[in-house]
């Protein structure tokens, strides 16, 4: 099953040193994650030129280049990032003008999935997950932070229900998943601690997940 | 004192940040005036309030010139909260080349140079990336520290990390870590986790 990773997920598990649980769910599931060229772009070349994430480039490039992490680029990509992109700087409107709220690595996460028929997004933003799963949510979360109305387009975000059947994972439940299978049986009776350590420390790395479902994962 | 097509933004929660009416670039006269009478009047407060304002219009507009406002407003408040900085020989020169460029901005930006306005903005900011020969390492950091401040602002305000990074220069990792920190994701909670997780499991089996 294709998983199309987005650079914010990639970017929790490498600072968070988990980027191996890819792995290991690739070996151990039928998981198959893949990138675009310009999530590739962002967690390699821009990184690299950045010398505290040299390491975290390297890494990253390293998976590439050992195919755990394949960079797809399905004919009319960028034709259907430019749409998808195009619908959703359009979706929210304040003041009459739209919100430019994706950029385009995210734009072609989503164009990616739409071509392939990959199943899943893995990402970690909160803006990409909230256009899918609630972006009516997403307006009144942005109005109160405006205090003024965010209205939404509906013949814009009318692109956006191509992807009802998306799943969205977050680097979170990738870990908790690649523990259910046994990512951490090296850890032996810490595993249950690594486990909670980990998605805390995911959290603190940039995953939009909020303590409340921290504590709930704890109770799972 | 406001010119034609002016008008005040809205002094709801404090904002005090001059929106042209049916113009698409706000580094006009009026902002710069503001942003150097904040600075020479050491109002730190209404800096890092200018600062938010900034880079909420800079995601709004989609204008980035307005990121360099934000930017320049929220290094000088921090600038200013620092007794060993300010009370240092190297403070006033800096001090006076602020004003001074930003009064060039404003004097560029009244006949619509906004390029030369752009430009002595950045010229200001330059200034204080360079203060940090003079007063250490920790200073150096400012300049980064306001970028990110801005992007996190945007992200805050609806922007997705790609696109908040996008109009700052701020990196993804660290806008990530910095999101991180605080109580932003709190607000963003979607799908209930079991059944992410269930749906998740299935697809792994397929």
């Amino acid at each position: 099953m294709k998983i199309i990773c987005d650079s914010s997920a990639l970017v929790s598990l490498s600072a968070s040193c988990l980027l191996d649980s890819l792995e290991f769910l690739e070996n151990n599931s039928k998981a198959r994650f893949a990138i675009t060229s310009a999530v590739e772009g962002e967690i390699v070349s821009r990184s690299e030129r950045i010398e505290k994430y040299r390491f975290s480039s390297v890494r990253l490039k390293n998976l590439i280049r050992r195919g755990v992490l394949p960079v797809e680029e399905p004919r009319g990509l960028r034709k259907e990032t430019q749409k998808i992109m195009q619908a959703a700087n359009a979706a929210y409107l304040l003041r009459g003008r739209g919100l430019p709220i994706l950029h385009e690595g995210e734009a072609e996460c989503l164009a990616c999935i739409s071509l392939t028929g990959a199943k899943a997004i893995l990402v970690d933003e909160k803006t990409t997950r909230l256009l899918l799963e609630d972006p009516r949510g997403m307006a009144r979360t942005m109005s109160a932070e405006y205090g003024e109305k965010v209205v939404l387009n509906q013949s814009a975000l009318a692109k956006f229900s191509a992807f009802k059947a998306t799943t969205v994972l977050r680097s979170t439940e990738t870990l908790k998943l690649a523990a259910e299978l046994g990512f951490f049986k090296d850890y032996g009776y810490l595993d249950g601690d690594a486990l909670s350590a980990g998605l805390h420390a995911l959290r603190r790395a940039g995953c939009s997940i909020s303590h409340r479902e921290l504590d709930e994962y704890e109770n799972l | 004192m406001h010119g034609e097509g002016f008008q005040a933004a809205a002094l709801t929660q404090g904002r005090r940040f001059f929106i042209p009416r049916g113009v698409n670039a706000c580094v006009n006269a009026e902002n710069l005036r503001a942003l150097r009478v904040l600075f020479e009047k050491r109002d730190i407060p209404g800096l890092k309030g200018y600062a938010g304002n900034a880079a909420r219009e800079a995601f709004v507009r989609a204008d980035s010139s307005l990121v360099d406002l934000s930017i320049l407003a929220y290094s000088l408040a921090k600038l200013a909260e620092k007794p060993h900085i300010i009370n240092s020989p190297a403070w006033k020169p800096l001090a006076d080349l602020v004003s001074k460029k930003l009064q060039g901005a404003e004097e560029h930006a009244a006949k619509g140079e906004k390029e030369k306005a752009r430009a002595r903005v950045q010229q200001a900011l330059n200034a204080i990336d360079s203060l940090s020969m003079d007063l250490g390492r920790f200073v150096s950091g400012i300049v980064e520290k306001a970028r990110l401040r801005a992007a996190a602002q945007m992200y805050a305000h609806g922007a997705s990390l790609g696109a908040a990074c996008a109009f700052t220069g701020a990196s993804k990792q660290d806008l990530a870590s910095y999101v991180g920190e605080t109580k932003m994701p709190e607000k963003y909670e979607s799908v209930p986790l079991a059944r992410r997780l269930d749906s998740a499991r299935r697809l792994l089996e397929e």
